[in-house]
């Protein structure tokens, strides 16, 4: 078989740029058949104080210029958005079952990650009960809260832990970060953020769409 | 005749993503022949610090990174680039040199702005001697009115012309350089919205309803 090339994306939630960046991956990868996407969930806070790196938005000109940025990719690109009227919200427990869900319910993964509960809905996803609701029309109401339940097994909490820091290794600052190689390299190359799609695209010798793609999935 | 679309650029010389974003967005430029363009000198550092925000290269994560990227958009683009031996360096000089040409020299300012004397052969331009040999070429080797030009970046005027125009990017919401100020035709002034990074072409362009030609192929336009 010929060697292939891999993207992987690493995400938090919490992140608005993340929710971009996932979206726009998801739909780019349908005309990268080369090439092997992975979304890794990590816990974003870990990676900011692993490189003691600030949030955005603690700079207030940075927090007023990315919320109007947001809208203007939104426009472009017709992902829907809203900035959520809680904001940060803690995600760890919804990073850990995205963990738990990869394990165990691979095939309905990017399913649940293609949700837009917080970022277009205002879903305050930090509580349980929004949370599973959210998933349930996916997975079922008894799977949902049985995963759940495993958020807080020892494995599941390590996984989360070993993703962010595996990130930080390769020097991640933010999210989404992307560890790119080749086909055929053991080369790990990182991109950082939403809008390094066309210098992937041209790094791994794919075709860049542009932002106003929309291909023709369920998006 | 209704108001063209305009784009105003802040930057200073400091910055490599200025660099960059200079080059890039005179690329594309050309084929944005409807819109107005301004560059505006301005210190990043001052801008910095009244918005308490902090530099790149303060976090050896994002420097590496920074200097990463920049390698491979270079690599795509053609645009020669080189991290310098000396970073940061101070741009005041050179900065306020640019304000007075852009006041006395209008047809050759940007053609002054366009030089790789920092990213890419990496002279300090900080060093007066520097930037003056930097000019001279520009200027037909006129020594005595390229000194002309750095004596003005110690006059009063230009000094706050130089410290308006950051006041300016700062009360505009600007945070970082190269930051961009885009109007569409037929917009008043006050309807500017605000662009940040030499990565933000795609979206300026969306945003005027101008074609993105793309940073593949723009080797063989350079």
């Amino acid at each position: 078989m010929a060697p292939r090339a891999k993207i992987v994306c690493y995400f938090d939630i919490v992140s608005p740029y993340s929710y971009i960046g996932v979206k726009l991956l998801n739909r780019y990868k349908t005309l990268w058949n080369n090439v092997d996407v992975e979304l890794e969930p990590v816990f974003l806070a870990g990676i900011m104080s692993g490189s003691k790196n600030q949030p955005p938005a603690t700079v207030a000109a940075k927090g007023s210029y990315m919320a109007q940025d947001l809208d203007l990719v939104s426009a472009t690109t017709g992902i829907p958005y809203s900035f959520p009227s809680q904001f940060p919200i803690m995600t760890v427990s919804v990073m850990r079952l995205l963990i738990v869900i990869k394990k165990h319910a691979a095939d309905k993964y990017d399913q649940c990650i293609e949700k837009d509960e917080y970022w277009a809905r205002d879903h305050d996803i930090a509580q349980k009960d929004i949370l599973l609701a959210a998933l349930a029309p996916i997975l079922g109401t008894s799977k949902v809260e049985e995963y759940f339940q495993m958020t807080s097994e020892k494995d599941i909490k390590q996984q989360l832990i070993d993703n962010t820091n595996k990130a930080l290794d390769v020097g991640a600052f933010g999210a989404p970060t992307f560890i790119v190689q080749k086909a055929g390299s053991d080369e790990e190359k990182m991109f950082f953020g939403s809008d390094r799609f066309e210098l992937m695209s041209t790094f791994l010798g794919v075709p860049y769409p542009g932002l106003a793609f929309k291909n023709k999935s369920k998006l | 005749m209704a108001a063209r679309a305009s784009i105003t650029c802040y930057y200073d010389l400091v910055s490599p993503y200025t660099y960059m974003g200079f080059k890039l967005f005179n690329s594309f430029r050309q084929q944005w022949p409807g819109v107005d363009v301004t560059f505006k000198p301005m210190l990043l550092g001052g801008v910095m610090n009244e918005i308490k925000n902090q530099p790149l290269f303060k976090f050896p994560s994002k420097k590496n990174h920074m200097i990463a990227d920049l390698d491979r958009i270079s690599a795509v683009t053609g645009i020669p680039f080189r991290f310098p031996p000396d970073f940061p360096v101070n741009t005041v000089l050179p900065m306020r040199v640019l304000t007075a040409l852009q006041i006395h020299e209008a047809e050759k300012y940007e053609q002054c702005i366009d030089k790789d004397e920092f990213f890419v052969h990496g002279r300090n331009i900080s060093d007066a001697e520097v930037v003056q040999a930097a000019l001279a070429p520009i200027f037909n080797e006129d020594t005595q009115k390229v000194e002309s030009f750095l004596k003005l970046a110690t006059d009063p005027e230009i000094k706050q012309v130089f410290k308006t125009n950051t006041e300016e990017a700062i009360a505009k919401g600007i945070f970082g350089a190269p930051s961009f100020l885009v109007k569409k035709a037929g917009e008043s002034q006050d309807k500017e919205v605000l662009f940040f990074g030499s990565d933000r072409f795609e979206m300026i362009a969306a945003y005027l309803g101008l074609s993105y030609p793309g940073l593949k192929d723009l080797n063989s336009k350079l």
